[in-house]
């Protein structure tokens, strides 16, 4: 399904242009020599070379790993301090400033506070992961459940729905779309920081890859590293795309009906 | 009606005030009759739609009391359902037309699933719905959606239906339709009928019985009874001689006070906020 989408009619236009700007710094880089550039050819072979050899096992694994527990539980705690916050109007007076204070911190400033307190193993990186990710799940989700029509929520009290059955079968399906949005940046943000995290601390993974190989001049390595992670990127943005379309075709539906 | 049955409904003295301080409704006494079909008939912003809430305890009356069957109503009762105007608002697009209307039957575990499905196909079939059974409310046209709205009500088999202006969203043929259906299922399934309107001839037209409201803070200024011919039928009832000198009369009692009346009301009254409504967690 996924190779049908990347070869589809729509795709085809910006695979070519993709396919012409490699030509192009091909060229380029074989006629003005630069260690810095090096041409596409060699970053291919080097490529092939590095990722499909143990080296992926090293590396790539365990920046996947650590990142989808840190997205997990960013996840589970953004949803359900959003559900929360978004439920209760109390609590949302209550905790907004707070939370307004703790958003406008960039993850990335997080993590030598993560390296104080927890080290530089794995689990400092999905902590810090988990704090970049879940602010854009928590705000989305907090907004889809303050959202809800009253409409909505008095016709399930007529019907004698307990408030977890609310819970369950009218807030969560009615916050699910901007709650996916903010699940979608989430993964963004996570990406971003388990690289960071990898380049300050770390002792492998994909983010340190990149890193040494700067550090110790493996040029067409560094940017190989840095073509998987686009690769990788994209994979899962196609993945997260596809079970979001399964699971919200209800909402997706609604769009494109006639006015 | 020749046989005067029990009194289902009794709503004596509420009041609703709300936080602010606003007052809704000041004093509203009526009461409906099994079987019977009542309609509520005020100028906007009368507080109908508060009126509503507050009998079916979504909201909890500052003052006086509701009572079904004789027992005071402190929660949404069993036997209670309201329909909302803005159908879009509080059908779930998550799920089918099947789904909507089987939803309030999901509670009930003295029911077995099959027993659910084939409640919830008649009400479908009893709005006349039954090709659309698998498709989503958004697929609807509006009036389609307030008679998912309306099956979805009659699926939970409840005594009395409340109608909270339901049809003023929805075009005047398609009004006129719906109208009937309400008519019908009143026949079909034995179900009462509360109806509140701002559309005198709608309110005319329907009932057994029409409580006309005054402007904010509403009181009961009128209880009439409507002895037009059963059935109702849109032509012939609406063409009675009866039929107009009612609709008129109930036209001079809201329309009284016109010019000074309707100015001040407009100026002076505060629309309630809906962040201030009790009972209502989320806005």
């Amino acid at each position: 399904m996924k190779l049908n989408k990347l070869f589809n009619r729509g795709n085809a236009a910006g695979i070519v242009t993709v396919i012409v700007l490699l030509v192009l710094w091909q060229v380029i880089a074989s006629i003005k020599q630069t260690v810095y550039v090096p041409p596409v050819s060699t970053i291919f072979l080097t490529f092939i070379k590095e990722w499909f050899s143990p080296t992926f096992g090293q590396q790539a694994i365990p920046s996947l790993y650590r990142m989808a527990v840190g997205y997990f539980f960013a996840t589970i705690i953004g949803v359900t301090i959003g559900i929360v916050i978004g439920s209760f109007k109390k609590i949302y007076h209550l905790l907004d400033p707070v939370l307004q204070f703790w958003r406008a911190i960039p993850a990335t400033a997080i993590i030598p506070v993560g390296i104080l307190l927890i080290g530089i193993g794995d689990q400092m990186k999905m902590v810090v992961i988990c704090f970049g990710a879940m602010w854009p799940i928590l705000i989305n989700t907090a907004d889809g459940a303050r959202l809800v029509p009253t409409e909505r929520l008095d016709t399930a009290r007529i019907f004698g729905l307990s408030p977890i059955e609310t819970l369950l079968r009218v807030i969560l399906p009615s916050a699910a779309p901007m709650i996916a949005a903010g699940m979608r940046t989430g993964l963004s943000i996570a990406f971003i920081m388990i690289v960071v995290s990898e380049m300050i601390g770390s002792t492998d993974g994909l983010g340190y890859y990149i890193l040494q190989a700067q550090r110790t001049f493996a040029i067409p390595e560094m940017y190989g590293g840095i073509g998987l992670l686009a690769i990788l990127g994209y994979l899962l943005n196609v993945m997260f795309v596809s079970v979001e379309r399964k699971v919200l075709a209800w909402h997706y539906g609604q769009s494109t009906r006639p006015a | 009606m020749s046989n005067p049955s029990e009194i289902l409904l009794d709503v004596n003295a509420l009041q609703k005030r709300y936080a602010d301080g606003t007052l809704a409704v000041q004093e509203i006494t009526l009461n409906v009759r099994e079987r019977e079909f009542v309609s509520i008939v005020g100028p906007s912003g009368c507080g109908k739609t508060t009126l509503l809430k507050t009998i079916c305890a979504l909201l909890t009356p500052t003052k006086g009391s509701v009572k079904l069957h004789g027992t005071l109503i402190t929660e949404p009762p069993p036997q209670m359902v309201l329909v909302f105007q803005d159908y879009a608002r509080s059908l779930f697009p998550w799920l089918t037309v099947t789904g909507n209307v089987m939803f309030p039957l999901r509670k009930r575990k003295d029911i077995s699933q099959a027993d659910k499905e084939q409640a919830s196909q008649r009400a479908i079939e009893a709005v006349g719905l039954t090709k659309f059974a698998k498709h989503f409310p958004w697929q609807l046209s509006g009036g389609m959606q307030q008679r998912v709205a309306i099956a979805r009500a009659v699926a939970f088999r409840p005594q009395i239906m409340l109608l909270d202006e339901p049809f003023a969203s929805v075009d005047a043929l398609t009004r006129a339709d719906l109208e009937d259906l309400t008519l019908a299922l009143r026949d079909e399934f034995g179900i009462t009928m509360l109806l509140v309107t701002h559309d005198i001839d709608e309110a005319v037209y329907l009932s057994d019985r029409v409580f006309v409201l005054s402007t904010p803070p509403s009181t009961v200024l009128e209880e009439i009874s409507i002895p037009l011919a059963q059935p109702r039928e849109q032509v012939s009832t609406r063409s009675e001689a009866g039929f107009l000198q009612l609709r008129n009369h109930i036209h001079g009692l809201i329309g009284k006070k016109h010019d000074d009346g309707m100015k001040s009301f407009i100026l002076d009254t505060p629309l309630p906020r809906a962040v201030e409504l009790e009972g209502d967690p989320v806005s």
